[in-house]
């Protein structure tokens, strides 16, 4: 009866009630939306990698390597050399390691050379390695495995060729035409730049880059089954001049600090070596003003919204007195009419509410695969986090405290 | 008795001593139809608001069903009103966004939720329930409101099925106790006899009393007991 009673009173207000409704659904839209984005593009950053204990690139901003090493996002600074890689690589400390070179792509994809070790050790979200959904690594020279968005875009097939473009631009001038890379792999989605990527080796990414005699010479050899890619490449007294960035993990978590200090103190080359997870924190304190100043626009939106809320109920007064009069007549209790006139703010919240997560939610869904697309971020399109189920709680609160005014005079008249 | 009041004052203003009411004695006796005759001004409103425990006189004491409504609580005095009596007013008895059932169960839901936190118990309550849908839609029929109208907003109804629905608001919770505030005053002729008909046999078949104030004279025919304003309260006697 008290709900219904609420209901049928907002719906005699019609016209002012949807406009409030509409302005807190927008309010709401807002600061959902804020919140949620920037939640999920922290955790999508967060699981980009995991399980890589340094990575290492030219001495640089931690930040700069960060992001174009696990990110793909804006050009290495600049190459160091295989010597190098190889001497980190071998030293104790080091369990394993992987070559990361950038520079190619394939279609608007970006191209990374680097060796098996990548995928069994690199790892994303909490602790998930990369799985293959159809194939298997890549053993030879000319094979590619291809990260799950590329090859459902692309429509790629295991067995299909494919040929890389110089540079990272989908026009590129420059192709890599004399040598076709066979499809041997396709990964499972990971929600991260990885599905993106074009893996090949690095003795590949190399080999394209030779001379047209030594290519071909090289192609000859490929037929030798026995003959492992670093062996092809010795015979011929090539080896990978350069790479991008490497990521190693380490026998001992405790020597990490020691081995940074090595590589950081290297006379031999400048390099440097970043710990993924300081250097996300250091993204994410440089993110931080930017972070607060999206939250406190959206809570003013969500406060003028409120205040909209208390001005149409504290208007509607003047022409309620008789009703409320009436109903005091009936056996209608003061505090009843105070918690009618609040129940009628909840009940707008919750519509606003449910709107604006319908809105939020259908709104991700359609966006989902151009975010992915354009910047390699997963936004989750469930939005009841604990976090957004707060924010909804706060907004819930406020409307209680948006409603009093009007309640509060409802209250007094008819005592 | 169903109302007695005993040297009731009441001012709107305490500083001032003009009393808008000035009553010596003045009692209603039970199943009676009670019409008190005043002109605008005259305090009619205001004594039938005092009755209803709207308003507190300034001194004196009202008891109404045995009971000194003066001195109840606030709560009390909501519940006493809902469970024992029924308003029927000039205009404006029914919330206009709220269909005729609707507005009857909510003057229902009230006076039910009173009994129900005092005396009755829950199946007691749900059988009661039942009955009192019952209750509803015999007393629409019978006030002749046409089946098709009970679920539209009262605001699309007449002003006389208004009134009529308004009578049958009053009698949902079987009030011991009909005030009627010139409810006759906005219908033409014909449906002010047919109102006055339902209303004074409605009275007479729930045994409830009726106090009934009009400046209309030509009404007196209905009630038993005709008193005019001016001859109770003795400070409209002081300005005359």
């Amino acid at each position: 009866m008290f709900l219904r009673l609420a209901y049928k009173s907002l719906l005699n207000r019609k016209p002012s009630v949807l406009l409030t409704i509409f302005a807190m659904t927008v309010s709401i839209v807002v600061m959902l939306g804020v919140e949620h984005t920037r939640e999920q593009a922290k955790k999508s950053f967060d699981n980009s990698v995991s399980g890589v204990d340094l990575i290492v690139g030219a001495r640089t901003g931690s930040l700069n390597l960060l992001l174009y090493s696990v990110f793909r996002l804006g050009n290495p600074t600049d190459n160091f050399s295989w010597r190098s890689y190889q001497n980190i690589a071998s030293d104790n400390a080091v369990s394993w390691a992987f070559p990361i070179a950038l520079g190619d792509s394939h279609r608007g994809y970006r191209v990374l050379g680097t060796n098996n070790d990548y995928f069994t050790h690199f790892s994303y979200g909490n602790r998930q390695s990369l799985t293959f959904n159809k194939g298997q690594a890549f053993e030879r020279i000319f094979e590619v495995v291809l990260g799950a968005k590329v090859a459902a875009s692309l429509n790629y097939q295991i067995g299909d060729e494919i040929t890389l473009s110089h540079g990272v631009g989908s026009t590129s001038f420059t192709h890599h035409d004399h040598a076709a890379f066979k499809i041997v792999g396709i990964l499972s989605p990971t929600g991260t730049p990885i599905d993106q990527t074009v893996h090949i080796s690095v003795e590949g990414l190399e080999a394209i880059h030779l001379s047209p005699a030594k290519l071909n010479a090289i192609k000859g050899k490929l037929a030798d089954v026995s003959l492992s890619n670093t062996e092809i490449f010795q015979q011929y007294g090539v080896s990978p001049s350069a790479i991008t960035a490497m990521m190693l993990g380490l026998k001992s978590k405790v020597r990490v600090f020691s081995l940074q200090r090595k590589i950081n103190t290297n006379k031999r080359e400048p390099l440097m070596a970043i710990l993924p997870g300081v250097a996300l924190s250091e993204l994410w304190q440089t993110m931080s003003v930017v972070e607060s100043t999206l939250a406190v626009i959206s809570v003013l939106v969500v406060i003028s919204a409120l205040l909209g809320l208390s001005a149409m109920l504290l208007s509607s007064m003047r022409e309620r007195t008789q009703e409320l009069r009436l109903m005091r007549i009936i056996g209608a209790s003061p505090l009843f009419i105070y918690w009618l006139i609040e129940l009628e703010a909840l009940l707008i919240t919750f519509v606003s509410a449910i709107s604006a997560i319908l809105i939020i939610s259908g709104g991700l869904w359609l966006l989902k695969p151009w975010l992915l697309n354009e910047y390699g971020l997963t936004i989750d399109a469930n939005l009841l986090s604990i976090s957004n189920i707060e924010v909804i709680g706060i907004v819930f609160v406020c409307a209680l405290i948006a409603a009093i005014p009007s309640a509060a005079l409802a209250y007094k008249q008819s005592r | 008795m169903s109302v007695v009041l005993e040297d009731v004052k009441f001012a709107y203003s305490k500083s001032s001593n003009s009393n808008i009411l000035d009553i010596n004695h003045w009692s209603v006796d039970e199943k009676e139809k009670c019409f008190v005759y005043g002109v605008s001004g005259a305090g009619k409103t205001t004594l039938l608001n005092i009755i209803g425990g709207l308003i507190k006189p300034n001194t004196g004491s009202v008891t109404v069903l045995n009971e000194r409504i003066d001195q109840m609580s606030n709560s009390a005095r909501d519940k006493f009103r809902a469970h024992n009596m029924g308003y029927i007013f000039q205009q404006f008895n029914l919330i206009h966004y709220l269909s005729a059932i609707e507005n009857i169960e909510l003057a229902h839901h009230f006076g039910r939720a009173n009994i129900g936190r005092s005396k009755l118990s829950n199946n007691n309550t749900s059988r009661h329930n039942k009955s009192s849908t019952a209750d509803m839609c015999e007393l629409l029929e019978r006030l002749g409101i046409q089946e098709k109208d009970w679920q539209k907003p009262a605001s699309q109804l007449s002003v006389g099925q208004q009134q009529r629905v308004g009578i049958a608001r009053a009698f949902i919770n079987k009030p011991k106790l009909i005030i009627a505030d010139e409810p006759t005053s906005a219908l033409d002729q014909t449906s002010v006899n047919s109102f006055m008909t339902q209303l004074t046999e409605l009275c007479d078949e729930t045994g409830a009393s009726l106090i009934f104030v009009s400046h209309d004279n030509q009404l007196q025919s209905y009630f038993n007991n005709v008193q005019s304003l001016t001859d109770i309260n003795r400070a409209s006697k002081g300005k005359v």
